[in-house]
């Protein structure tokens, strides 16, 4: 291989592995950080005998995002960084060579065409650990508040749909013992579900790129994340299906609530009523929104429709919002971007049968 | 009809040694789930097809981090899977094509052959050879 650039005698900055963001037959793509926490970016070159060559260039948390979000290309990642200048690194596994190249220097030969979006696919497994929210247009610390709290709340009530025992047994606590009853019902329900989530998978801010286009990260539980990005996109995809069953729903809980409330009804009455009423639209929409094990939603609500109903339709309003933030460009989940929908899982029906 | 072998139910230390890299597998730590070797394959090849061509990552050079997967050789269930790929990857690192080489081979592979790894979304599954075991010779270029 040739050599490139301004020969150096080490690289300048100490460097410690993130992770690899592309694998095949190899590492392809590297992420790195430095104890100042600049995100570098080492990507495969080239390779001679035991050498392989490495480019190495600094970018910054938005770029990146960007990057993993298949809005920019790794050519765009090199050609619009800022520092103008990048690494080349030649290493054989015990001895490294460096040398400082310009950007205008760096060779057609090894350059990323238009097309070359990041592939997740190569990602190796595991998932990723952060969710990136791309910021665009003009938004305000209320905005960010509101774009927090829902995805908090969509990303615990998905938790919560899973029979995970930690999660189950905190919310079978609380949840069984809630009246559904007063003001703020469905932020008291969410708040319920985001608290029962273990401290360890809760989606924690880990950075904040503040402009417009800006970046919110979060670290994140992989399989919890992957699930709420294949709800955005469920809901993106909808071709009718989930709207039609959350208005129907909507519909019968009020109905349901009317009916109630005139004259005095006794327990088994309204048992009855309620499961006629709302059994069918609950399990509707359980079924459009994709929800793995929805019988889990009705061990938490102790078989009642009426609540399970509600849970049910807080939490498709919950992402009607982050779907419509989304679809308006304000804020766009990366992993979304990827279009990973949900795989069709068995569906188990919303039923006391089926617990 | 195959049967999943999933990490954990296997011995690590003395069952590896079917492989052609048990040692070094057994070294790194839990294998992946994986089944005995079967259908259709596809791997990324020169054109005549080289020795290296069928050599693992972790033969080749010295990698800054070992996985078992290092220790395996990459292919796909038919040629528009790794063909869709290779071209992904290539647009990124475009130096790929020479190294990893841009002609197709082509197997039908069987369970004397070694084991691999379940066959993914992109059609993209490892190959774990076993001891004194030719898998170039499985191979057919196309």
């Amino acid at each position: 291989m040739d050599s490139l650039g301004y020969e150096l005698k080490e690289l300048p900055v100490q460097l410690e592995r993130v992770r690899v963001l592309e694998y095949f037959e190899g590492d392809r793509l590297v992420q790195l950080k430095s104890p100042q926490g600049e995100i570098y970016l080492k990507s495969w070159l080239d390779e001679h005998e035991q050498w392989t060559r490495w480019l190495l260039f600094r970018c910054t948390s938005a770029a990146l995002g960007r990057f993993i979000a298949g809005v920019w290309t790794l050519r765009d990642l090199l050609e619009k960084h800022d520092d103008g200048v990048a690494y080349i690194v030649d290493s054989n596994g015990r001895e490294e060579h460096v040398s400082l190249i310009m950007a205008k220097d760096f060779p057609d030969s090894y350059m990323p065409t238009a097309e070359s979006y990041y592939d997740a696919d190569l990602a190796p497994e595991g998932g990723e650990q952060v969710e990136r929210i791309l910021l665009d247009g003009f938004w305000s610390v209320e905005f960010l508040s509101t774009l927090d709290r829902k995805y908090r709340q969509v990303y615990a009530a998905l938790a919560a749909f899973l029979s995970d025992t930690v999660t189950q047994a905190r919310l079978a606590t609380h949840l069984s013992k809630y009246r559904f009853k007063g003001g703020w019902i469905h932020v008291k329900v969410f708040d319920l579900l985001v608290g029962a989530l273990p401290k360890e998978v809760k989606p924690k801010v880990i950075a904040f790129h503040y402009a417009s286009p800006g970046v919110l990260e979060y670290r994140v539980e992989p399989s919890l994340a992957s699930r709420v990005s294949g709800a955005v996109h469920n809901l993106l995809e909808d071709d009718g299906t989930i709207k039609e069953a959350y208005r129907e729903l909507h519909k019968q809980l009020g109905e349901f609530s009317d009916w109630a409330a005139t004259g005095t009804h006794d327990e088994a009455e309204l048992e009855r009523e309620q499961r006629r009423m709302l059994r069918q639209p609950s399990e509707d929409l359980a079924e459009a929104l994709k929800l793995e094990q929805p019988s889990v939603i009705w061990q938490l609500t102790n078989g009642n429709y009426y609540n399970a109903g509600h849970i049910l339709a807080s939490y498709y309003r919950r992402i009607e919002t982050l779907v419509d933030l989304h679809s308006q460009g304000d804020a766009r989940i990366s992993s979304v971007l990827q279009a990973k929908p949900l795989i069709d899982e068995p569906h188990i029906p919303l039923s006391v049968e089926a617990d | 009809m195959t049967t999943a072998v999933s990490a954990g139910e296997i011995d690590e230390g003395d069952s590896l040694c079917r492989f052609k890299y048990g040692n070094e597998l057994a070294s790194i730590g839990p294998m992946p789930p994986i089944q005995p070797a079967g259908g259709t394959a596809c791997r990324i090849v020169h054109n005549p097809i080289l020795a290296k061509d069928f050599l693992p990552q972790a033969k080749l050079r010295e990698l800054d981090t070992v996985t078992c997967s290092s220790w395996a050789l990459s292919m796909f269930k038919n040629h528009n899977a790794a063909k869709k790929k290779l071209d992904s990857m290539v647009s990124r690192h475009p130096k790929l094509r020479e190294s990893l080489g841009d002609h197709f081979a082509h197997a039908i592979l069987h369970a004397a052959l070694g084991e691999m790894t379940q066959t993914n979304k992109n059609r993209h599954f490892e190959l774990f050879e076993y001891v004194d075991v030719d898998v170039q010779a499985a191979f057919k270029l196309v």
